[in-house]
């Protein structure tokens, strides 16, 4: 193991601003390491990654070094940067510019001059290696988002790098690919030793591959160490503390002694096991009944197929006033397309959705959105690409009842879009996005609001402020339906869940029962608790029992926690 | 397989892009060499057939609506510019004006219908076929630039097209719709469509660019990766496509299936239906070569 990367005390702000970006940076880092850079949205995570690699330094003021073998990276050849710095970035879709998965991984060989020989032989490695060998000769725009994810890693990886940067490389995909882009990037770490650096704020996945945790706050840095260590930091700092896995944070709030925080939860089963920890309910968590209120929204027998693959087979749904369903299910199991046919923006070949007796579909455009608010994945593809407060205004002006001044002064200041109100959209950052698409659709005051994925890619703090805005507009009255695969996220705050499978939803089920029937699509807690207490779902759901004399146990209460 | 490509499996794809290159470049030319009617009935009928061979059915049917409306014009505008010609058929008086349907403009109308057809059909085919690698695979020795040029776009095409099929569901949901209201509303919707794209996709773009340098774009002379070899397939079908074309050549240098003059154009004349063959075994070389592709799979 050598120094790979020497970052000696940097500082760095962007232009226009006097607030520093990076303050006083110093570590470096060896071969072979796999480091995680963690922080809040803003701390600097990607504003240091950018420095190590001389074709992304952002333009600003910077001082102090950033050594590469003892070069300064921007005085490195391009061809040595782009030969041994590899960098993958968030979106997949940025990367690809070639139209067939075998010209992308050619694409970065050509540009250094290689010879057809080593292409085909480099190739042929790798598209092995990573299991694209299938897929060399197809259409980049005919794969998904975690296999483009794979093509742009390869791509990356076809120069052989010393190291590669990736930012947030998880952070479009759905978790199960996420998971198999990361045993990839594992699998690239411990058989090629390639040194990887990677910033994420969804730590759960990541942290079991890393071995070393570097945190960052407000552009300085605050840990630097193992992963046990650095967990252990963010748990006693509020603002990160949300940051930290909930298997090592359960460790953490119990207070249980363990040299080495578990990451996964077969560690922390058997750590449990090892140390005899046992634990009990807090108090009765029997799925309550929720009452229904009048029907709003009612799908019948819907079936719709996209050249020729049936997507929705007869679906069937109803939906009350005051629910908040969640909708559970793999990707490509419909949901999407599920919520575009609720909202009206897709008709099905058979079947009708009826709002109380009116088909969607035949609705008015302005009537619909006025009932029936629609958030997609990506909130950009329903900005017009205006400033804050123009976009929000705009859809003040379609509402039936629109908000007052003052309401939208108010609403601004809810979704803290108030400081960046004269920003355009496309400035945001992707929390900030989201939180606007979520005001766009509530400046309407529609009855049902649809959310698709509303969870997806947001730090804790982002998601704990949505959180708060849907329990206000559900106590409010509000019908919220979501598709997620952010099982903590729905365990906690939708009334019932269903599960999505073969192109129909089950009948929704309180979301306690849901969880605690289920034994994959759960949450972490109740996958660790399985044993003992199979009802829990979160860290907050039981008690620690303590070992007294006798082998009897009672209750660790209060003082026990933080 | 995508809508519109000929399957790779086929022969003609399995061919050499230079091949390829060289028999529609000899296609081509030939559409441009002859205007008898009975030779352009049989290149038309031809062209279609083998557009059935490659193409599914809708595509087919999409293609035959988009040619055959436009030969209808074509046939129409003809009939009105070419009415001082030979054999009186119709005549039509209205008011000053006066229509005279001739057989020799009706001749020439379907003529010039069909040939443009059959450019379009070939074009349709050809594009089928010379899809954007194998043409920028050509390209790059002669123009490196403009083969990259033509590689990307053909990404940003994709992508253009994704986003806009996206933006035209979701944004229903800030009330532009392109497909309802008056044609000025329609229009606006649109033009808001594509400013959304324009913007993202300046911002995409950038950051694309940034990505191609991290890869080393611009860092050294670039190498092309070369994916097509020439077989003896290649050898044996540019031979003998060349050689009828050598032939039809000869024929059309000897005046055959072609007159200058408008007036004189008739039905069919001699020689037609042996330069026909000719042309339609020409046309149909690649489907002798799936033939024979097939017979030689084990």
């Amino acid at each position: 193991m050598g120094q790979l990367i020497r970052i000696n005390k940097l500082t760095f702000s962007y232009p226009g601003t006097k607030k520093l970006a990076l303050e006083d940076i110093q570590f470096s880092i060896q071969k072979g390491d796999f480091l995680v850079l963690a922080g809040t949205t803003g701390s600097g995570k990607t504003t240091l990654l950018k420095q190590l690699k001389q074709e992304l330094l952002p333009a600003g003021q910077k001082t102090g070094q950033v050594l590469y073998k003892g070069q300064a990276i921007a005085d490195l050849e391009q061809t040595s940067s782009a030969q041994e710095i590899g960098f993958v970035a968030q979106n997949p879709q940025t990367q690809p510019i070639m139209a067939t998965v075998i010209e992308e991984l050619a694409f970065p060989l050509e540009n250094l001059g290689y010879s057809n020989e080593v292409i085909n032989s480099r190739i042929a490695e790798l598209a092995n290696f990573l299991g694209l060998d299938k897929f060399l000769t197809r259409s980049i725009k005919t794969l998904s988002g975690g296999q483009v994810q794979l093509v742009n890693l390869a791509s990356v990886l076809a120069l052989k790098p010393e190291i590669i940067l990736l930012d947030e490389p998880t952070a479009q995909l759905d978790p199960t690919t996420a998971q198999n882009f990361l045993n990839v990037l594992r699998q690239v770490h411990d058989e090629l030793g390639t040194t990887i650096v990677l910033t994420e704020h969804r730590l759960s996945r990541v942290l079991g591959l890393a071995n070393r945790l570097i945190v960052l706050q407000a552009g300085k840095l605050l840990c630097d160490g193992s992963v046990s260590e650095g967990l252990r930091k963010m748990a006693k700092m509020p603002e990160l503390s949300e940051f930290v896995p909930p298997i090592p944070h359960f460790f953490l709030q119990h207070r249980i002694p363990v040299a080495t925080l578990p990451l996964s939860i077969p560690a922390g089963r058997h750590l449990l096991a090892a140390s005899g920890e046992r634990f009990r309910l807090k108090r009765n968590l029997t799925p309550q009944l929720v009452s229904q209120g009048e029907r709003l929204l009612a799908a019948k027998n819907i079936t719709l197929d996209f050249n020729g693959h049936v997507v929705l087979r007869h679906l069937n749904l109803e939906l009350y006033q005051g629910d908040w369903l969640a909708i559970i299910g793999k990707n490509g199991s419909g949901k999407s397309t599920l919520l575009s046919v609720l909202a009206g923006l897709l008709k099905p070949q058979h079947g009708k959705v009826r709002l109380k007796n009116q088909v969607v579909w035949k609705l008015s455009n302005q009537l619909r959105l006025q009932k029936i608010a629609y958030l997609s994945q990506n909130p950009l593809e329903q900005f017009g690409g205006k400033t804050v407060r123009e976009e929000l205004e705009a859809q003040n002006r379609l509402a039936d009842e629109p908000f007052t001044t003052q309401q939208m002064v108010a609403l601004m200041t809810e979704l803290q879009l108030a400081d960046v109100a004269n920003h355009n959209v496309f400035d945001l950052s992707g929390g900030q996005q989201q939180l606007l698409g979520l005001g766009i659709c509530l400046v309407t005051r529609p009855k049902i609001l649809l959310l698709d994925e509303p969870t997806k890619g947001l730090d804790p703090v982002t998601k704990g402020k949505l959180s708060t805005i849907l329990q206000r507009v559900h106590a409010q009255g509000m019908t919220i339906v979501m598709a997620s695969h952010d099982m903590n996220f729905c365990a906690r705050y939708a009334k019932q869940c269903t599960f999505m499978f073969n192109g129909q939803v089950n009948p929704p089920v309180t979301s306690r029962q849901f969880f605690t029937q289920n034994f994959i699509f759960t949450t972490a807690i109740n996958r660790l608790l399985a044993n003992q207490v199979p009802t829990a779902l979160f860290a907050d759901d039981v008690t620690r029992l303590m070992t007294v004399k006798g082998g009897e146990q009672s209750d660790d209460a209060q003082n026990r926690l933080a | 397989m995508q809508a519109g490509v000929v399957s790779e499996l086929s022969f003609i794809s399995e061919l050499h892009p230079l091949t390829v290159m060289g028999y529609f470049i000899e296609l081509f030319t030939l559409l441009l060499l002859f205007n008898h009617l009975i030779l352009v009935i049989g290149i038309f009928i031809s062209l279609i057939g083998i557009c059935c061979f490659y193409f599914d059915s809708q595509k087919v049917r999409r293609l035959l609506i988009s040619s055959l409306s436009f030969m209808g014009i074509i046939f129409v505008f003809n009939l009105v510019l070419n009415q001082t010609g030979r054999r009186l058929v119709w005549q039509w008086h209205f008011m000053n004006w006066e229509f005279n349907l001739t057989e020799s403009g009706v001749i020439y109308g379907l003529t010039m219908a069909l040939s443009l057809g059959a450019m379009i059909v070939a074009f349709v085919w050809f594009n089928g076929v010379m899809t954007i690698p194998k043409i920028s695979y050509i390209l790059f020795p002669i123009v490196p630039r403009l083969a990259m040029l033509l590689t990307i776009s053909l990404r940003l095409v994709d992508l253009f097209v994704q986003k806009m099929e996206r933006l035209v569901m979701l944004q229903k949901n800030r009330n532009i719709i392109i497909s309802e209201g008056s044609f000025r509303q329609r229009l606006k919707s649109t033009g808001r469509l594509l400013r959304i794209v324009l913007i993202d996709g300046v911002s995409d773009s950038m950051e694309t660019a940034v990505l191609m340098e991290a890869r080393g774009f611009g860092a050294r002379k670039r190498s092309q990766y070369q994916r097509f070899g020439f077989q003896i397939a290649d050898g044996i079908f540019l031979v003998v496509a060349t050689g009828l074309f050598g032939l039809l050549i000869l024929a059309r240098l000897q005046g055959w299936g072609w007159t200058s003059d408008v007036v004189m154009v008739q039905w069919q004349r001699a020689h037609d239906w042996s330069l026909v063959g000719l042309l339609i075994v020409f046309i149909g070389l690649p489907l002798i070569g799936e033939g024979g592709y097939r017979l030689w799979a084990n």
